[in-house]
């Protein structure tokens, strides 16, 4: 007969989340605070609206991801909740190409403006670095960086920003050659 | 007759064992239609899902740019999909995606939407055509479905594949690249 395999199963989830925690790197970046206009601190709902300055943490996150000469992947702001089915959702980001990169150094720099903090995660063919970032700000955007180096040719780009546990902001990234 | 020590223990325990099981079955009288309750925990319908692999449910536009330059994709509005199972019976597609998010540990779901993509560009290699293509980051796997009787007995057992399975929360963009 059948035995259920579904304990086994979060027993391996708890263990890789174990593991995963474990392994990220908590060191803070060099981060450089930005000037700008910035929008109030967030709220907390009763409900699961969004909360109204989200939009705001949005345009702020994006006016401050600006195209530079070494920029590859530029990837517009978009907020860390939203609202599937009448209930407040955290999005994960995740962005994947196929492209063939030379080698050398890569540098992921995520803006985000609003409250929460987010781990992020840089693939450059088989290299990869998962950080947990420095905590958003509403005062200011702090640019935070993941950096991943490779010796060899690659053939995909992956970047994935996760939230942990309810984040109010809005996030922008982008992919640096350096 | 001569009844021992040791005999009569036995005859007091076989007593017993009659009182209780005289009391279960006052406790769990047989039903009219003769069946015994409880007979087979595992009777009714189960789902297992195996072989998961990550799946790019495509979205909206297929932004394409080049040869070479910057491919880039406007925000687009209001998507959303719903699971795609692929088997010759009736499946519950909730009870699909609760086995694989135990299974898995994934955060799947039924149907996701959301109400925005993003802007988003890349830079293509020369000579290169780039496509940009919003979607959620979900999932493709086999999945069985099989049903016990009440008597333990395997009445059905079909296998199929899940096609498309959402996930509840994760989404972005995937760039690739074509030479026309």
């Amino acid at each position: 007969m059948r035995k259920p395999k579904g304990a086994w199963a979060l027993v391996a989830v708890a263990v890789c989340c174990a593991v995963g925690l474990t392994a990220c790197d908590v060191r803070r970046s060099p981060a450089r605070a930005t000037s700008s206009t910035l929008p109030p601190s967030p709220t907390q709902s009763p409900n699961d609206a969004l909360p109204p300055q989200l939009s705001e943490y949005v345009a702020a996150a994006e006016r401050a991801n600006t195209q530079q000469p070494e920029t590859v992947i530029r990837a517009g702001a978009r907020p860390s909740l939203v609202q599937a089915d009448g209930r407040r959702q955290a999005m994960v980001v995740r962005d994947e190409g196929d492209i063939d990169l030379s080698p050398g150094n890569y540098q992921l720099v995520v803006y985000c403006v609003g409250a929460g903090t987010l781990y992020a995660h840089l693939a450059i063919g088989d290299e990869s670095t998962i950080k947990e970032l420095p905590p958003c700000a509403v005062d200011t955007v702090v640019p935070a960086t993941v950096n991943v180096s490779t010796t060899r040719r690659a053939q995909r780009v992956s970047v994935i920003l996760i939230p942990v546990g309810e984040v109010t902001a809005g996030v922008s990234y982008q992919v640096r050659r350096q | 007759m001569i009844v021992t020590h040791r005999t009569k223990r036995t005859v007091a325990a076989a007593g017993f064992a009659a009182a209780v099981l005289a009391q279960l079955v006052v406790a769990e009288p047989a039903r009219a239609d003769g069946v015994t309750p409880f007979a087979c925990a595992e009777a009714g319908t189960h789902y297992r899902t195996f072989s998961k692999q990550d799946l790019h449910i495509p979205l909206g536009i297929d932004f394409k740019s080049g040869p070479g330059g910057t491919v880039t994709a406007s925000i687009q509005y209001n998507f959303s999909t719903t699971i795609s199972v692929s088997i010759s019976a009736t499946v519950s597609t909730s009870a699909i995606v609760a086995s694989a998010e135990t299974t898995f540990g994934i955060n799947a779901s039924v149907t996701a939407s959301i109400g925005s993509s993003y802007g988003y560009s890349h830079n293509i290699t020369a000579g290169k055509y780039g496509h940009l293509q919003f979607g959620n980051w979900g999932w493709r796997m086999g999945v069985e479905k099989y049903v016990y009787d009440r008597n333990c007995r395997l009445t059905s057992d079909v296998t199929g594949t899940v096609t498309r399975m959402p996930s509840a929360a994760s989404w972005g963009y995937r760039y690739w690249e074509t030479s026309s």
